[in-house]
């Protein structure tokens, strides 16, 4: 498996195959890629991420200075264009999670980055053409100070809480703990849903009954473990759907031709200053001065 | 000698019967106003809530700050909304001309095609009441259906329509990941669906066209090209304007298929005014901001309709 983003793209591209040309000893009948993207726009900047992030990338400096511009940005952005032009899938800017996921259980493509979710579903027979066929990894990184540096963006968390206005907290309590920890083992190890584990009582081999054998189950879960222990934040100061949202249209510019990558991404910083401006630069500098602070006590930001 | 004006009595006795037979109509007329406003009441009560209300509201949020993201109250700007939109915001504008991109070749294309489909269905006799119950299948698909179709249709893999064009030797597009073709893959999937709309309403409009002036017109030697021109379309005029119009709001509003089926990209290739619209307010939760880029929309759609009407009344007549 690829090690760093570069290797990525030669491993990517080596795997990607024309109609009529072979591939593991069989002429194929249609195209192989390499690789494919979460090109759709929506949620394309998370793929974005992954690859920045790697490269020490953070949202916002102290001052609320915008940093999706730096030469390390521009130079993960690139990286997903030339993997879109040149080993993923022609349609790939159509991809969301469904095609995505289709297009490795369907045996389209030789790897993806995807959510914890697609091995459970890639082991099962009613949902994939490549059971027992499938690797895990972590996401490939970025050398850095002599050592590979990798990182997960870890969007959309599940949090259940009790509002201080409850009328019954405790029953409120004892049902958040039944939802988020007695019958969410069984929730988060079945592949019939989108759900990741997010405990470490949900990481036990024996819940997950798709895998063939014990190790499988093994393998997946520490590299879910491993995930967990690099992942990446999403923005969760005011504003962060438009922060995304703009983000994601500089990268899905980008990945689209529409600009190249330097430009794309400048006008997201732009546009960045310009919500800072529009809800309160002062107000959002401190929440996100909190966040910062917050995210390098635990770890998730160096 | 002076005409009898029919309205006034004539003679003593017949003015007094006809003074106490108006007392009884006098009563009557006063009853029934009374008697229909209830009976519109409801109509009018409902129209009232899910229109002029959200109309009247929204219009007072377009003049205030609401960024439900940062704070629940809202902070009075007056036209501040209003003229970020139309000097500041790099998106609004560019979003506009998708729109009307959209508006301009859906309406000439559907109205092109559904006058063909109308003389069609005109020509045929036994089957026509079939095949009109066929052709208005699309029209009864919800949008977000037609779009979860068009997924499946448009995509480049696996779907049939590249299929069918590999079939004879053509390499179909990317049809929505490639930025110059995916907003014209919107507009086939408004037109797939909405033609046949257009096509029922001529198709009535042609039935209703007298025959005598079509008669006289053959007999003074006019052609079809010149009688096409010259009688049909200024005698359906009406109803090309009101279908213009309706179809031209419809496509406007097109916000469905665009969320399923490009989600507003490749880029910015299908981020329409709509589209917009719907980012700002229930993504981002700029409430104020999305209820004047809408405000501003109406007024663009209202005074394009006008002038609309006007040139083809001017051109037709």
């Amino acid at each position: 498996m690829p090690k760093t983003w570069d290797e990525y793209l030669q491993v990517g591209q080596f795997f990607t195959r024309k109609a009529g040309e072979k591939l593991a000893g069989k002429t194929l009948t249609r195209p192989f890629y390499g690789c494919d993207e979460y090109g759709q726009r929506g949620f394309s900047w998370a793929w974005f991420v992954d690859r920045w992030a790697s490269a020490g990338g953070v949202y916002f400096d102290e001052n609320m200075k915008p940093q999706i511009d730096s030469p390390a940005a521009v130079k993960a952005l690139q990286n997903m264009v030339t993997a879109v032009k040149t080993c993923a899938p022609k349609d790939v800017l159509n991809h969301g999670y469904d095609q995505l996921r289709d297009a490795l259980l369907k045996n389209q493509a030789f790897m993806v980055v995807q959510w914890t979710d697609v091995p459970k579903k890639g082991a099962d027979p009613t949902q994939s053409d490549v059971v027992g066929k499938l690797g895990y990894a972590l996401l490939p990184g970025t050398k850095t100070g002599g050592k590979i540096v990798t990182r997960s963006m870890m969007p959309v968390g599940r949090v259940l809480a009790v509002t201080k206005n409850s009328k019954n907290p405790e029953a409120a309590y004892w049902l958040a703990k039944y939802i988020s920890d007695d019958t969410s083992k069984f929730n988060v190890s079945t592949p019939l849903t989108g759900l990741d584990p997010y405990r470490y009582s949900q990481l036990k081999p024996s819940f997950y009954k798709m895998f063939k054998s014990k190790s499988d189950a093994q393998t997946y879960l520490k590299t879910v473990e491993g995930a967990l222990t690099v992942g990446f934040p999403e923005i969760y100061i005011p504003g962060a759907a438009q922060y995304e949202d703009a983000l994601d249209l500089a990268v899905n510019k980008a990945l689209s031709g529409q600009q190249q990558p330097e430009a794309a991404l400048k006008d997201a910083a732009k546009a960045w200053d310009s919500i800072t401006e529009k809800l309160d630069r002062k107000h959002q500098t401190e929440l996100w001065r909190n966040a910062l602070k917050t995210y390098r006590e635990l770890g998730l930001v160096k | 000698m002076a005409r009898a004006n029919r309205r006034e009595p004539v003679g003593g006795a017949g003015a007094a019967a006809a003074a106490a037979a108006r007392v009884p109509r006098a009563r009557h007329r006063r009853r029934l106003p009374l008697f229909a406003w209830l009976m519109v009441l409801p109509a009018v009560a409902v129209l009232l809530a899910v229109t002029v209300y959200p109309l009247v509201y929204s219009l007072r949020e377009s003049f205030y700050r609401i960024e439900l993201t940062f704070s629940p109250t809202p902070e009075w700007v007056g036209f501040k909304n209003y003229v970020d939109a139309l000097t500041n915001d790099p998106r609004f504008w560019p979003a506009m001309g998708r729109s009307l991109y959209l508006v301009a070749f859906g309406v000439a294309i559907e109205l092109t095609l559904g006058f063909g489909l109308a003389v069609v269905l005109n020509r045929l006799g036994r089957p026509r009441t079939l095949v009109t119950a066929l052709l208005l299948v699309p029209v009864m698909i919800a949008p977000v259906a037609v779009a979860i179709e068009g997924v499946v249709i448009f995509n480049n893999s696996w779907g049939p329509l590249n299929y069918l064009l590999s079939k004879i030797g053509i390499d179909g597009p990317v049809w929505l990941g490639d930025r110059s073709v995916a907003l014209n893959t919107i507009l086939l999937a408004d037109v797939w669906q909405w033609t046949p709309f257009v096509a029922i309403i001529m198709a009535a409009g042609l039935r209703t066209l007298p025959e005598e002036v079509y008669e006289a017109a053959a007999v003074d030697g006019a052609g079809r090209w010149r009688t096409f021109r010259t009688l049909t379309l200024p005698l359906l005029q009406p109803l090309i304007i009101v279908t213009v119009l309706i179809r031209a709001m419809d496509i406007f509003k097109t916000f469905d298929t665009i969320f399923v089926m490009t989600g507003g990209g490749p880029g910015s290739a299908t981020e329409t005014a709509s589209f917009y619209t719907y980012l700002q307010g229930l993504r981002f939760f700029s409430f104020g901001y999305a209820a004047a880029i809408s405000y501003i929309q109406l007024i663009i759609i209202t005074v394009i309709a006008t002038i609309l009407v006007r040139r083809m009344r001017k051109g037709l007549g």
